[in-house]
């Protein structure tokens, strides 16, 4: 009898805490720096994962990190891996078909071409080149329909191996997000250069949910819309991105 | 060689690089479990081609002959995801029906069966043991009809039933004709664990990749540029390493099959 109470007890108080904290899975990549990465401790880190876990905070979430393969991360987030997805994913109208996003929790910034310092390749006029992207993102839709004429088109896993190829002299240029650019080129020691050449794709990067999951998107909107207008976005993207010129979204 | 020794000892306690010796842990435990599939699913299959029932013989042969023929590449992206597929829509059956009917899939996200890298480790083993299995049961089909016919006829002779025959002269007689082909089939395993990380596992060789491409991050770690090749080297010296273990201990396990032998000149 004892025993049977001290088992009740115990379920009470488990389903008490569950009841307290929903508990979400967000999906992301680990493999691009500086937005989602894993840290020399191993864990993930990088402003999306900053950004969520301040979101879960105030929404009064339990936030758990899954690493998933980009180019499958819609359809994983659909089947229902994860509940949400933050993985620098940019707002567009075509992935809108497919999932909700919450508002953006990083403005939209341009993209950019980068390309190894002795290149001559002129970004304006590209022509007979061979142009690298990562699958399934936004420069790699741009670059399919404004650049596939005269020029090879080379898409790859993650920008890492993207720039691996670059690097090694395998590709000419390469299309992918300005502040990825940026970073990149800076600590390359000289090896990389960009031009002032950029194309403004995407509307900002938000986080992705599925269409039918409207009150979590509903909570994470009211908790990102504070977290904004009291600076902490402000200050996550500073944080990661010390090269971008706030301010953000606190006017 | 111009690091320092801080440098080197740091692949001692960086976190990725220890992530990444963890998971070693994969692809042993894949080829073992996987391994043991193959042993299972091939004297399953071998037993089925040499029945004398015709369904099953033609059940095994099948299993036997046409296996073998499709790459194994396929065998492990269509197996885990037809089998995931699949329950999820049992499960959609009973939870939603009305997705489940609507020829949608997803059916709908409670109906989701999550797959963390155990149950995707344990879907890879098994479709390492289909696929090796059907090798396997070439191997043991062949081993068991070179025992010789005397040894059996003898047992019989004593008043053995058919199953004592089997298990106590048959099977311990057709080890030392099975081992060699079965270390041939257990190597071609151990080859195919590298190919784990199309299952969403992050194993040995997606972790090379990860950790060898190019980076310019300096929140990410050390800045450096392609050393890729470092770390498939690494993986290199490791399958070298885990060819010669494998090569002791089938020479071992063949010392003890040869024993009481007739023909026991083998080593």
């Amino acid at each position: 009898m004892k025993k049977l109470i001290a088992v009740a007890a115990v379920a009470v108080a488990l389903f008490s805490t569950a009841a307290n904290a929903q508990a979400i899975r967000v999906g992301t990549e680990g493999a691009y720096e500086p937005w989602n990465y894993v840290d020399a401790n191993g864990n993930l880190a990088g402003l999306d994962i900053d950004v969520m876990n301040e979101l879960c905070k105030r929404a009064g979430l339990e936030c758990t990190f899954v690493q998933t393969a980009w180019d499958t991360i819609i359809p994983n987030l659909n089947a229902g891996n994860y509940d949400v997805i933050a993985a620098g994913m940019s707002i567009t109208d075509e992935r809108k078909e497919a999932i909700n996003f919450t508002a953006d929790y990083s403005p939209p910034e341009a993209s950019g071409f980068m390309m190894l310092e002795s290149a001559t390749v002129d970004p304006a006029n590209l022509t007979g080149v061979k142009i690298g992207t990562q699958t399934g993102t936004i420069q790699d839709a741009y670059a399919t329909a404004n650049f596939a004429t005269g020029n090879t088109l080379l898409t790859f896993d993650t920008a890492s191996n993207a720039l691996a190829d670059l690097m090694a002299g395998n590709i000419d240029v390469i299309l992918a997000d300005s502040s990825y650019i940026d970073e990149a080129v800076a600590n390359s020691g000289g090896a990389l250069k960009t031009s002032d050449v950029t194309v403004a794709i995407g509307g900002g990067v938000g986080a992705g949910l599925r269409k039918a999951d409207a009150e979590l998107l509903a909570k994470l909107d009211e908790a990102l819309a504070a977290a904004k207008a009291d600076g902490t976005i402000d200050a996550l993207i500073t944080k990661h991105f010390p090269t971008r010129k706030g301010p953000f979204y606190v006017n | 060689m111009t690091e320092t020794f801080e440098f080197w000892a740091s692949y001692l306690t960086n976190g990725r690089h220890l992530n990444w010796y963890a998971s070693f842990q994969y692809t042993v435990i894949a080829a073992l479990l996987g391994g043991a599939f193959a042993l299972l699913f091939g004297i399953g299959g071998a037993a089925l081609r040499n029945s004398s029932l015709p369904p099953l013989k033609l059940l095994g042969t099948i299993y036997t002959n046409m296996v073998r023929g499709v790459p194994d590449v396929l065998f492990f992206i269509f197996f885990p995801l037809a089998f995931e597929q699949l329950v999820e829509l049992v499960i959609a059956q009973s939870v939603c029906p009305a997705g489940a009917g609507a020829g949608v899939w997803p059916p709908c996200p409670e109906a989701n069966w999550f797959l963390g890298t155990g149950e995707y480790l344990l879907l890879a083993s098994v479709s390492l043991g289909i696929v090796y299995g059907a090798f396997t049961a070439n191997v043991i089909s062949g081993a068991l009809n070179s025992v010789p016919r005397g040894q059996l006829e003898a047992a019989r002779a004593f008043g053995m039933t058919n199953w004592q025959v089997l298990s106590r002269v048959h099977i311990r007689q057709m080890w030392v004709y099975a081992l060699p082909g079965l270390s041939n089939c257990w190597l071609l395993l151990i080859k195919a664990t590298s190919l784990l990380s199309l299952l969403q596992i992050t194993d040995i060789v997606r972790g090379a990749n990860l950790l060898g491409a190019p980076n310019f991050s300096r929140t990410a770690g050390v800045i450096h540029g392609d050393w890729r090749w470092g770390y498939y080297l690494a993986l290199l010296l490791f399958y070298i390493l885990v060819t010669y273990l494998s090569e002791k201990a089938f020479a071992a396990i063949t010392r003890w099959a040869s024993r009481g032998m007739p023909m026991a000149e083998r080593v």
